[in-house]
């Protein structure tokens, strides 16, 4: 049995006809090609497949993409404004915090929720705050500065492909 | 960041090279743009599922899949049938891609389907009927030794492959495969002077036995494949890997493809750790021969606990002897490593590695790899190093403490120096042990007394030293000198630890031009130059030899260029920023785009270098950890107040990508020394096939960790670098374990130190009356 969904991704109205049994993460990866979102587990024990419906943190491995019927969904593609990458993404590209980057996608998404919600917290309550991410690579520290620097206001945003600067002008006259 | 640099100084300031940077891919990832193994389809694309082998030793029958042909969605179906028996060897994993007449692990694949939904594919396995004969297993690798243990394997014959360990150390493991009978795969030994001498001349004599766990590399991404067989006969595939170029070899030699009509892609990858090979990739592969359509295959992440190729449990026993001045005076040493159904530990390396950090006048040394129906294991960054450590160090711990002596002067005593041999024989160039506990010797946390907290708990504190040789490929790099001034560089290894980013800074520093007029492109297996796998610590230590010779032949056909325009001699043209000058009069100058514009249209065409390298040897990587911690006695629960990594990287061309490879690396130590362990049922399954009960830290499990990078110049590599990824991962366990052990007053032997593990231990001791530093069961 078909079903007709409608909902809100990133911004942009989506329509479409799909099975009742198949997942959110999957509608979002092989339907609309938002390849962003990342499956680490299927079970939720890895928080590399979070996204937002209507702005709340979800495992879009766990949900089914009719439940986000009706809701507006942002995914870590939606999370870019003006060219510029959010406060967290800027803060993990300064820290080095992403290295291999596949739990980056979530863990951002994440965070970004996060410390919408908690503006102020301990570094014990920022640690369990993202214990539902998991990442392999770094050990948590450059992450944790990244998210430090976000709640003590030091991010500078980054532009998101920025225009090249000319390396040397051509000197004056032929040589 | 603390730092003991030993270096010689640099004729000029460095510009890039040795100044942290962040990924030049960090953007990428940041947005979901960076495309990983599962991020890759083609139109008219097939998906595979794999039928998996439900018993943990069996005779295969017979295998029928007609039904599963009929069923809806199905295209193809691939068995062992499909492959020649000339190409497949029994003995080597991956070129056993599925159980021929014997499944010899419960997980084993059998088959795959290829169909048009993944639903469809993994609906249809049901339907393929497999005729098993169940056959008596063993999982234990102390009872598979045993002269009445069932036969894991059946005469298999062919020589043992070792490709894959080859690859992560240069280190010749010069010892033979003594004895293949029975369930031992292998056996190595080495020896030196009169271990009964040695251990009669201490006057302190300790021992134990240690073991530690299966463990999962637990990339967060799981394997995942594309291939494409075009109808000219191309191969094309997208795999994650840390080796492009084994996959091809592999995928060629199985299907009896010529090597240039496999073409590989290596996607991003979502992290390897010596885990991510070719155990996938020939399956998309027959499946898309035989379909003649595009067949994508991704594994789940039980697929990935019960069948991958994860890090082997081994029982490890040593007994250390030192004078009552703290000389060392023998090590004896037995290593039995369960290398599940295939051959192909890192046994000998981990027998090798005992004696690897401190000179023992006296050593025997032994080790066993010995068969098992279980998965077969693999690399896990510096493969059976964590195990070695793990032992060698707690004893070592324990002997200072009977001399009264600080661990850090008595292995300051006896640590191994450039000349000193390896248990194999091997003379040691210039390591940095000595440098390292120093470094740990001079910490601030070394320095400050630990002291017991307030509510009860015991602290206690650890350490320990490990070191790992490493891998010292052959690689080559391309560069090409654009019509803007601009460089590229080609590559064919992996992007797997930054190193692209590395490669970036080398070329940049070597051109002298801004790290933004340089990009590096990791091309596929035909358009690349070849380039080792991404294991080993090898990529960046030998590419960024090759970066720089490519650099050298570019910049020698700009001077040609620039000298002529100049009226200049070749071998007075200086540069800088963009520009090239004859000496003494930088006012005249030509941009390296006016060269590159001259260059095209010259009798000796654009500007393109290629450069080779390979490091003249290996050097090993040194690090150390100090562990505080706390332990719940009541719960078992044990909590890191502080840990401290320290490592050697001669040259740290990014330090802030060293900082986060050491910080990962010694998180990862810390799963081996309290979380993480597959779990076998009696059955031969694996009872935590899943991220909730096979438990990888998490942010709130964790400190922390103070790094402390120790550059200590290594003569062959580029400007003193030397292998970074992964000693780190090397000594945490160790010191961790100890810690714990010093906080509870009893000795402790096994990984991972779970509470469960604790609290056992606690009981044992109380019922026993045991003191430290007497083994307990
Ligand atoms: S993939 Fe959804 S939590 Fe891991
Ligand atoms: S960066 Fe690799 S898992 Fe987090």
């Amino acid at each position: 049995m078909d079903y007709p969904l409608q909902l809100t991704v990133n911004g942009v109205a989506v329509k479409r006809i799909v099975e009742p049994q198949i997942r959110l993460l999957d509608f979002l990866r092989e339907d609309l090609g938002l390849t962003g979102s990342k499956e680490g587990c299927g079970t939720g024990d890895c928080g590399a497949c979070t996204v937002l419906i209507d702005d709340e943190p979800h495992h879009s491995c766990l949900t089914l993409a009719v439940e986000a019927e009706g809701a507006a969904v942002t995914t870590v593609e939606g999370l870019v404004t003006d060219d510029k990458l959010n406060e967290v993404q800027s803060a993990f590209v300064s820290a080095g915090a992403t290295q291999c980057g596949i739990c980056t996608p979530g863990f951002v998404v994440m965070a970004t929720a996060y410390l919408r919600d908690n503006p102020n917290p301990t570094d014990d309550e920022l640690r369990m705050g993202v214990a539902g991410n998991l990442c392999r690579c770094t050990g948590y520290d450059t992450i944790m500065t990244a998210l430090h620097s976000v709640i003590d206001g030091k991010v500078e945003l980054i532009e998101v492909a920025p225009e090249p600067q000319e390396l040397v002008p051509e000197p004056e006259g032929e040589l | 960041m603390a730092k003991v640099v030993e270096r010689p100084q640099e004729k000029t300031a460095l510009r890039v090279a040795n100044k942290p940077v962040s990924r030049i891919d960090g953007v990428e990832n940041v947005t979901g743009a960076t495309k990983f193994g599962a991020d890759f389809s083609l139109p008219g694309m097939l998906w595979g599922a794999i039928l998996r082998s439900p018993h943990a030793h069996a005779r295969i029958r017979n295998i029928e899949y007609a039904k599963a042909l009929e069923a809806p969605g199905v295209v193809t179906v691939a068995t062992a049938a499909d492959f020649a028996e000339d190409v497949v060897e029994p003995t080597s994993r991956p070129h056993n891609v599925f159980a021929g007449d014997f499944a010899l692990f419960l997980g084993e694949p059998v088959a795959a389907i290829a169909a048009v939904t993944k639903e469809d594919a993994e609906a249809a396995l049901e339907l393929i009927e497999v005729d098993y004969e169940p056959l008596p297993h063993v999982l234990d690798p102390e009872d598979a030794m045993k002269p009445d243990a069932p036969a894991i394997r059946h005469g298999d014959g062919g020589d043992i492959d070792r490709t894959e360990m080859s690859f992560h150390s240069s280190v010749a493991s010069s010892a033979e495969d003594l004895d293949e009978s029975g369930n031992v795969s292998s056996q190595v030994q080495f020896s030196r002077g009169d271990i009964e001498e040695g251990l009669a001349e201490a006057d302190v004599v300790k021992e134990g036995r240690f073991t530690a766990a299966m463990v999962h590399q637990t990339y967060l991404e799981p394997h995942a494949a594309l291939a494409h067989y075009t109808p000219s006969g191309d191969m094309k595939m997208w795999v994650t890997s840390q080796g492009q170029f084994y996959v091809r070899d592999t995928v060629a030699r199985l299907l009896k493809l010529p090597a240039h009509k496999v073409i590989v892609q290596g996607t991003a990858i979502g992290g390897g750790f010596g885990g991510k090979m070719t155990l996938l990739a020939p399956i998309p592969a027959i499946l898309s021969k035989k379909a003649r359509r595009p067949v994508k295959v991704v594994w789940s992440r039980s697929e990935e606990l019960v069948a991958a190729n994860p890090a082997p449990y081994s029982v490890i026993d040593v007994k250390i002897g030192a004078k009552r001045d703290g000389t060392l005076t023998a090590l004896q040493g037995r290593v039995i490593m369960d290398t599940g159904a295939y051959p192909g530990s890192p046994m000998s390396t981990a027998t090798m590695l005992l004696g690897s950090c401190y000179v023992f006048p006296n050593m025997e040394l032994e080790g066993f790899e010995v068969l098992t129906n279980k998965v077969s294991v693999g690399a896990y960054r510096a493969p059976g190093a964590p195990n070695s450590a793990h032992a060698v160090e707690n004893v070592m711990n324990w002997v200072a403490q009977a001399l009264g002596m600080d661990p850090v002067e008595f292995r300051l005593r006896n640590a191994i120096k450039e000349g000193d041999r390896w248990p194999n024989g091997q003379p040691l160039p210039d390591v940095g042990g000595v440098e390292v506990l120093e470094a740990i010797k001079n910490h601030q946390v070394w320095n400050t007394p630990l002291e017991q907290g307030s509510n009860g708990k015991p602290r206690g504190r650890g350490m320990a030293i490990g070191c790992w040789s490493g891998g010292a490929g052959g690689s080559a790099a391309t560069i090409k000198l654009e019509a803007d001034g601009s460089f590229s560089v080609l590559v064919g290894t992996i992007n797997l630890t930054g190193s692209t980013t590395s490669i970036a800074q080398v070329a940049a520093e070597e051109l002298r031009v801004p790290l933004e007029y340089v990009s590096v492109h990791q091309g596929d297996t035909n358009e690349a130059p070849y380039g080792p796998v991404a294991g080993g610590s090898q990529v960046t230590y030998t590419v960024s030899l090759s970066a720089a010779a490519a650099a050298h032949e570019v910049l020698r056909q700009m001077k040609g260029i620039a000298a002529q325009r100049l009226g200049a001699d070749v071998d007075d043209i200086e540069f800088d920023d963009g520009k090239m000058w004859a000496q003494g009069d930088p006012e005249r100058y030509v941009t390296y785009r006016r060269i590159s514009d001259e260059a095209v249209g010259s009798t000796n065409g654009p500007i393109i270098g290629t450069g080779h390298g390979k490091p003249a040897r290996g050097n090993p990587g040194f690090a150390g950890t100090i562990a505080d911690v706390e332990v719940d006695t009541e719960t078992g629960l044990v909590t890191i107040l502080n840990l401290v990594g320290v490592q050697d990287a001669g040259f740290a061309i990014n330090p802030l990508s060293v900082e986060g490879q050491i910080q990962g690396g010694t998180i990862q130590g810390v799963g081996y020394a309290l979380l993480e362990e597959i779990v076998y049922d009696e059955d031969g399954s694996v009872r935590n096939p899943g991220l909730l009960d096979y438990r990888l830290p998490t942010a709130a499990d964790v400190p922390n960790v103070d790094t402390v990078i120790v550059e200590k110049h290594n003569p062959y590599g580029w400007k003193g670098t030397r292998i970074v990824g992964e000693p780190s991962i090397v000594p945490p366990g160790a010191a961790i374990t100890s810690a714990i052990s010093d906080a509870l007053g009893i000795p402790l032997h096994n990984m991972p130190l779970t509470p469960e593990r604790i609290v056992m231990a606690l009981r044992d001791a109380r019922s026993n009356g045991r003191s430290n530093g007497e083994p307990t069961s």
